[in-house]
C-alpha cells in the first residue's frame, strides 16, 4: 500500500490503481475539479496511467501521479471556466434557516477552502495542497510539482499568506451578513430567494 | 542552504479559523461508493483483467457470487444499485454503471480524451504478469465466474449526468443514515447548479434530511418556501406527507 516504497518493476496497474485512487481523487478536487466532474477526471487520470505506466521508472508514484492529475485538473479548470459560476457567498446562506447553519459548518469550511485555493495561481496552490493537505514532505512536493526545493518553500509561504488572509476576508463577511440577517427578521426564516 | 523543513501548517502557527478550514480537506476524500463507481466505469474502458479480477463485477450487479479479489468494491457498486433502484430519484440507474437502460440523452461526458498525456500507443502494456499483490481467495480452485470473457465492451462508458449524480449520493446518504452528509450534497449542488434542471428533487431531498434530523421546523420552513415556488410541483403530495402543510 505504501506507495513509495514499491520498486517500479513489481508496479501493476490494480495495485497503483488501488494505492492511488483516493489520492488522486482528493488531489484534483483540491486543483479545482468541481465535485460533479471529479468522477470523469479521475477515470481520465487512470486511463492515462493506464497507459503510461510502463513509463514509470521509480522515483515517487504519488509525485508521478500527480503531474498526471494535474494536467487532467488544468484541463478540466479550463473548460469549466468557459460556463464558469464563481460561487457567490451570498447565495450560500439563501433559505437555510439559521439552525441548519450549525451542520452546514463542515461544508463551509470546506467551500471556504476551496474558495481560497482558487485564489491562488497554479503554482502556489499545488504546492499548498501537496505540503498541507496531503502533508508530502517538500523535497517530495517539489519533485510532484517540478521545481527546485527553494521555490517550493517560497510558494508555499506565498500560499499561506493568501489563504489566510482569504479566510479572514471570508469570516468576516459572513460575520456581517449573519448580522444583517438577524436585523432584518428577528432570527427566524432567513431571506427568501 | 536549504530551510528548515516546516511543520505542517495546522499543527505549528495556523490561525484557528484557517486550522478548521484545512481540517475541512478531509472532505475531499472519496466516499466507498464514489470509488466503486469509478472502478466499475475504469472496469468498463480498460482492457479486461487492468483492474484485476472480479473488478468487472461491479458493473453487473445482478451477478450473484461475485466474489474475486475486489470484490469488496464490486459488492459496494452492487449496494449502491440496489439503494438507488430504491431510492426517490428517476434516472439514478444508470449510476449502477453497467447495463442499467440507456443513458439519458444530451449528458456531456467522459470518454476520456486521453488528451495532453498520449505517450504511448493504444493499451502497450500487459498489465499483471504478476498474481495480485492481494490475491484473489481462491485462485486455484473454483474456477473464478469467467470474467474475461464478460462482455465489457458494448457498456456506454458514456454517461452520468454530473447534476444528477450529486443528487444520487444525496439521496444515497439520505437512505443510508446520513442526513448530515445528504444536507452538504444537496448544498454542493445548489452551488453547482443554482438554476438546474433537479432544483425541485433539491428541495424535496433537503426537507427530507432536515425531517430525518428531527428539525421539524426547518423542514416545515423550507417545505413553506418549496409550497409558495412550485404551487404546480408533482411533488406535492408526497411533500404534504413529510411536512403537513399548516
Amino acid at each position: 500500500m505504501d506507495l513509495a516504497a514499491r520498486p517500479p518493476s513489481a508496479l501493476a496497474f490494480r495495485d497503483v490503481y488501488a494505492a492511488g485512487a483516493p489520492f488522486v481523487w482528493r488531489t484534483l478536487r483540491r486543483l479545482g475539479v468541481r465535485e460533479a466532474d471529479v468522477e470523469d477526471a479521475c477515470q481520465e487520470v487512470f486511463v492515462v496511467v493506464h497507459g503510461k505506466l510502463a513509463t514509470f521508472v521509480g522515483g515517487s508514484l504519488k509525485a508521478w501521479l500527480f503531474a498526471i492529475a494535474r494536467r487532467v485538473a488544468s484541463d478540466h479548470r479550463r473548460r469549466a471556466s468557459t460556463v464558469r459560476e464563481v460561487p457567490d457567498e451570498a447565495a450560500l446562506d439563501v433559505a437555510m434557516p439559521e439552525s441548519q447553519t450549525a451542520t452546514l459548518d463542515r461544508a463551509r469550511a470546506l467551500r471556504l477552502l476551496e474558495r481560497a485555493l482558487a485564489g491562488l495561481s497554479a503554482e502556489k496552490r499545488e504546492v499548498f495542497v501537496l505540503f498541507e493537505l496531503e502533508e508530502l514532505p517538500m523535497a517530495e512536493v517539489a519533485e510532484a510539482v517540478g521545481c527546485p526545493l527553494q521555490t517550493a518553500y517560497s510558494r508555499l509561504y506565498a500560499a499561506r499568506e493568501h489563504v489566510e488572509a482569504a479566510v479572514a476576508r471570508q469570516r468576516a463577511r459572513e460575520a456581517r451578513s449573519l448580522g444583517e440577517a438577524r436585523a432584518l427578521d428577528g432570527g427566524g426564516e432567513r431571506r427568501d430567494p | 542552504m536549504t530551510e528548515r523543513e516546516p511543520k505542517p501548517w495546522r499543527d505549528e502557527g495556523a490561525p484557528p479559523d484557517v486550522r478548521a478550514v484545512l481540517d475541512a480537506s478531509k472532505d475531499h476524500e472519496p466516499g466507498p461508493d464514489a470509488l466503486a463507481a469509478l472502478e466499475a466505469r475504469l472496469a468498463a474502458v480498460l482492457p479486461a483483467g487492468a483492474l484485476g479480477v472480479g473488478a468487472a463485477a461491479g458493473g453487473k450487479a445482478g451477478a450473484a457470487g461475485a466474489a474475486g479479489a475486489s470484490a469488496g468494491v464490486g459488492a459496494k457498486a452492487m449496494v449502491v444499485a440496489a439503494v438507488i433502484a430504491t431510492g426517490a430519484l428517476g434516472g439514478g440507474a444508470w449510476l449502477a454503471s453497467g447495463g442499467a437502460g440507456e443513458p439519458p440523452s444530451g449528458l456531456p461526458r467522459a470518454v476520456p480524451s486521453v488528451m495532453s498525456a498520449p505517450p504511448s500507443p493504444p493499451p502497450p502494456v500487459s498489465v499483471a504478469p504478476e498474481p495480485p499483490a492481494v490475491p484473489p481467495p481462491s485462485p486455484s480452485q473454483a474456477p473464478a465466474p469467467a470474467q474475461p470473457s464478460a462482455p465489457r465492451a458494448p457498456v456506454p462508458v458514456a454517461s452520468s449526468p454530473p447534476e444528477s449524480a450529486l443528487l444520487a449520493d444525496a439521496q444515497r446518504a439520505l437512505v443510508g443514515g446520513e442526513p448530515a452528509r445528504a444536507l452538504a450534497l444537496v448544498d454542493a449542488h445548489a452551488r453547482a447548479y443554482p438554476g438546474g434542471s433537479l432544483v425541485q428533487e433539491r428541495e424535496m431531498l433537503a426537507i427530507q434530511a432536515l425531517v430525518a434530523q428531527g428539525r421539524r421546523a426547518d423542514a416545515a420552513a423550507r417545505a413553506a418556501a418549496f409550497r409558495r415556488a412550485y404551487p404546480g410541483s408533482t411533488h406535492l403530495a408526497r411533500l404534504d406527507a413529510l411536512v403537513p402543510p399548516p
